[in-house]
């Protein structure tokens, strides 16, 4: 090493070392400025000789101890035990300079602390990434047996669900999910760093307790449903809501759930993802245990879906529904809660009747049918989802009503529906009394009290499910899991559009019934 | 750059030997499939496998005595009758108090020896059991689960009085390779502790870069490059109990959860990078309870995983280097045995789970184990060369002579967060030594 490049280093040792406080070991300097550690520790020796006062040192002795002539011995001494630390041992034994710092720590271990972060953030580096940790460069024995798999190797590729939980919970913020399927996502995401795969797997069981971010549904939806069920309810509850969604025709006005749903469905009017008979089986499977944990939702919630689920498309299409899926409504209606949603439902209905009314010569029959769903929890929605999903006719209809959805201008998504009345999305952020911080899609219209009304009651989830509803209406129809897919995307990047602050721990379970 | 630095300094070559691991193929749970069933499946294995052997060693033992059932056991009439033991102890903790106790975040096992001078043994088959008398069995030394060949007669109270004992004896062994020429070293070490209070991280990182080469000089280094193979014998993290109480977790808490075994892999994987290393699981470890123990999960080693040098182990482990065999454990059995028997050090445990050749015969009594059905994997079939339990107090060895030949080198792994100690163990000769690390500074 030239000269200069000598004294450049032992000008920053200096600095490091009495400036900074820091410690610097010869496993820190060899790694920093790319060095051999026989090279760093020479530094380190010329360093104390040219600085050595002022500073303290560690020394490393090593060798065979005189008690135990055939055990290998290693000791750290300070400058002032050096001297009988060296009586210690016989024979051929090696002196060197562990570490050079201020002054020596109580706690020997602070030692190695600036040395284990510069490893940590070595080990941050992307698993692709070669590095002086990983390929253990500086040391004085080479092994050429050492080899290195990059190939997503640290990443077991377990069932899509894990993964796929993995990844929401990563990136809730990030675009990544956007980015092809969910699977190369997560391959991707593995390969990105070590570090998020750890956090990756140490976030998975923590997942329950993570927050339903719209991110999260949209993510959630491609894994098969039921594998979701393993991670807890919020995904399952994710998926199932992003199953309704796509029928888009679950009524809205029974309970909580049946708010959210209506919410969901709203949104996906135009979307009309027409979910395949399989994956809308699976939303089924969990919506018994969605209904359990809804059932905790909180009412409030419910009730302002109910007031969102006020389109008349949304009425239009729970007619349809409830032709086919009787059965369904009575299982439902045991699970939900009685009064307050249904009085909820009814002033909904009457909000809702009025803005059909103009819009659609259904409105009556509709306010009608809303307060039939009262009972109807959101469960049975989604099964009735599911069961239109095998009538084309229903099918047909939702379309036609999902063309006619409203379109939001202000989130820059296509107008789908000439016919709609002219309704505008915006969105209000406001905290709710339950101190969580609640974006509100407000629909703006000529009958705008009626609307205003509905959106003050919105919860978060609504808001969650409206904008994913408005994302995914704004969203070309694909056939079933394409669509799918395009949903979950659409709405997240509506949630974004929207600005939608989701906290995380605030638990937003009806906003996965509202994205698909 | 630097490159004419590094051709100025000697590089040393690490040297490589061969490595094999098929025999932990019996310790991995993968394909048994658990259909309700209770552990006597696995006592009559065990039964039946040690009883052939004991039936074939019995005419060189005692040629002139018939060999019979319990039942058939006549009074007065000397044979030898082979059954499991069984030990009635009275101070052993039944499941229930344990249950009753209060079940605590903190489950701290205070290693409790049991034993009282009325323990009795019994002699169990599959006909039936009788008790045992007479002072050549010392119910000190043995414990339930053995396997043993008892000579003696049945007295007029019902008891079998017994006169000599037969144990299975060491396993046969596999010649060990005589032709090796150079020095090669496996460094054992285990207790590593990472996350507890105890443990000081810059004695790890002093032990791992000694065997990756960065400390010493150049012929300390040329020493280390003679390092072949790393194992790490259990209880490598410890985390922080109070936080595994069946609640969920709040953020900040898991990240207190997952930073020992953050460490742990970016130690591991700076190991990895130079030497090839097996991890096991302990007692403390993030893997399943009953023995065998399955390997740790890669999951847990994202940094390290990628690496050829890297592997996860059942705990029981057997490998092989170089045709040498290594068999060794977390500690688990050798700290049951301390529980429910005495010795005058480890090592006589040690010895005698080899001599009676099963690792583990206290389970499924007081160890935890999976109740298997077709076979007994702690049978030790073939005489190990080395045998090693981690995790005990001190460090400890010795050279065991087997009846046919066999040599074995036992060796107890003290805990390196304790002692900043581990074990390097020759191949050439099996001689032994140990790499010491301390950070006395103050």
């Amino acid at each position: 090493m030239t000269l200069t490049r000598t004294l450049n280093v032992l000008d920053e040792i200096e600095s490091l070392v009495s400036d900074q406080l820091q410690v610097v070991s010869y496993k820190w300097l060899s790694r920093n400025f790319s060095l051999s550690s026989n090279t760093a520790k020479r530094l380190l020796k010329d360093f104390v000789e040219k600085h050595g006062k002022g500073f303290e040192v560690v020394y490393i002795v090593s060798g065979c101890l005189k008690n135990r002539p055939s055990d290998y011995s290693v000791k750290l001494a300070s400058s002032t035990q050096l001297p009988e630390v060296e009586k210690e041992f016989n024979g051929k034994y090696s002196v060197h300079i562990y570490s050079v710092q201020a002054s020596i720590p109580i706690d020997p271990a602070a030692i190695w602390n600036a040395e284990f972060v510069q490893a940590e953030e070595l080990s941050r580096q992307p698993s692709a990434t070669e590095n002086c940790l990983r390929g253990n460069r500086f040391c004085g024995i080479s092994n050429s047996f050492v080899k290195r798999n990059i190939e997503g190797t640290t990443g077991n590729v377990t069932a899509p669900r894990t993964e796929s939980v993995r990844t929401t919970v990563q990136s809730k913020s990030s675009l990544d999910f956007q980015k092809g399927t969910v699977l190369s996502n997560q391959g991707k995401s593995f390969q990105h760093s070590s570090h998020q795969a750890k956090s990756e797997t140490n976030a998975a069981p923590a997942q329950n307790q993570s927050v339903k971010s719209s991110s999260d549904k949209e993510k959630s939806f491609p894994v098969p449903p039921n594998k979701k069920n393993g991670q807890g309810e919020k995904s399952v509850t994710g998926t199932g809501g992003s199953l309704k969604n796509m029928w888009g025709r679950v009524p809205v006005k029974t309970e909580d759930k049946s708010a959210k749903t209506e919410v969901k469905n709203h949104s996906t009017d135009h979307s009309v993802s027409f979910v395949p008979q399989c994956s809308v089986i699976g939303a089924e499977d969990q919506k018994p245990s969605h209904d359990a944990d809804k059932k905790g939702g909180s009412d409030d919630e419910n009730q302002d879906v109910n007031f969102k689920r006020a389109p008349k498309s949304e009425n239009r299409k729970r007619k349809v529904i409830f032709d086919f899926s009787d059965e369904e409504y009575e299982d439902v209606i045991s699970l939900a809660s009685p009064s307050s949603p249904k009085v909820n439902s009814r002033t909904d209905g009457d909000l809702n009747s009025e803005d059909s009314g103009p819009e659609k010569p259904d409105a009556g029959v509709s306010r009608e049918i809303k307060s039939d769903e009262q009972e109807v929890s959101k469960e049975d929605r989604e099964k009735t989802a599911s069961i239109d999903a095998s009538t084309t006719l229903s099918m047909e209809k939702i379309q036609a009503i999902c063309s006619e959805a409203e379109v939001n201008p202000s989130k820059g998504r296509i107008a789908e529906a000439p016919s709609l009345p002219k309704r505008k999305k915006t969105l209000k952020t406001r905290i709710d009394e339950r101190g969580r911080e609640v974006t509100e899609v407000v629909w703006e219209e000529t009958e705008t009290k009626v609307k205003k009304e509905e959106d003050t009651d919105t919860n978060k989830k609504l808001n969650d499910g409206k904008n994913a509803n408005a994302v995914n209406r704004a969203q070309k129809k694909s056939p079933a899991i394409g669509n799918a897919a395009a949903t979950n995307i659409g709405g997240k990047v509506g949630s974004k559009k929207g600005g939608n602050v989701k906290d995380p721990k605030q638990g937003n379970i009806m906003s996965f019934f509202k994205k698909v | 750059m630097e490159s004419m630095e590094i051709d100025s300094e000697k590089v040393h070559e690490r040297k490589q030997s061969e490595y094999n691991y098929l025999q932990d193929e019996r310790f991995e749970i993968q394909k048994e499939m658990y259909r309700g069933q209770q552990y006597s499946q696995i006592y009559f294995a065990r039964l039946h496998l040690m009883r052939t052997l004991l039936y074939s060693l019995a005419p060189t033992w005692k040629p002139h005595l018939p060999v019979c059932k319990v039942l058939g056991l006549e009074e007065g009439k000397e044979c030898i009758i082979v059954g499991t033991l069984f030990k009635h102890m009275k101070l052993k903790p039944c499941v229930l108090d344990e249950y009753s106790k209060e079940r605590s975040v903190t489950p701290l096992v205070k290693p409790h020896n049991f034993m009282h001078p009325d323990d009795n043994l019994i002699l169990e088959d599959e006909s039936g059991r009788v008790k045992l008398g007479g002072s050549a069995l010392s119910p000190a030394i043995y414990v339930t689960g053995v396997v043993v060949a008892l000579h003696g007669k049945e007295t007029s109270a019902g008891e079998f009085f017994v006169e000599d004992v037969l144990e299975a004896g060491l396993p046969p062994q596999i010649e060990r390779p005589i032709d090796l020429q150079e020095d090669k070293y496996v460094v054992l070490l285990s207790g590593l502790c990472i996350g507890s209070k105890s443990a000081n991280p810059l004695q790890f990182q002093l032990l791992v870069d000694h065997i990756t080469g960065h400390l010493g000089d150049e012929e300390e280094q040329g020493l280390a490059a003679q390092i072949v193979h790393v194992v790490i014998a259990g209880n490598s993290v410890e985390f922080p109990r109070k936080l595994i109480n069946g609640q969920n977790l709040a953020s900040k808490d898991q990240s207190t959860l997952y930073e020992p075994i953050r460490e742990l892999d970016i130690m591991l994987n700076q190991i990895a990078a130079g030497v090839s290393v097996d991890i096991m699981p302990g007692l403390n470890d993030p893997a399943n309870f009953a023995l065998p123990q399955q390997p740790l999960n890669r999951c847990l080693f994202p940094g390290s995983a990628p690496y050829n040098t890297f592997r996860s182990c059942t705990n029981p482990h057997s490998f092989d280097v170089d045709n040498i065999r290594f068999l060794g454990t977390s500690g688990q059995n050798i700290d049951d045995l301390d529980k429910y028997s005495e010795a005058k050090s480890k090592l006589d445990f040690v010895e005698r789970t080899l001599r009676w050749r099963h690792l583990a015969p206290t389970a499924p009594n007081t160890l935890g184990c999976y109740p298997f059905t077709d076979r007994d994997p702690f049978l030790i079939e073939t005489c190990p060369h080395v045998y090693f339990v981690g995790n005990q107090d001190k460090y400890d060895n010795r050279l065991v002579k087997g009846s046919e030949g066999q040599l074995v080198r036992l060796i107890c792994i003290p805990k390196f967060c304790e002692t900043g100690i581990a074990v390097a163990v020759n191949l050439k000769n099996l001689e032994y030594h140990t790499l010491s690390f301390s950070t006395q500074i103050s």
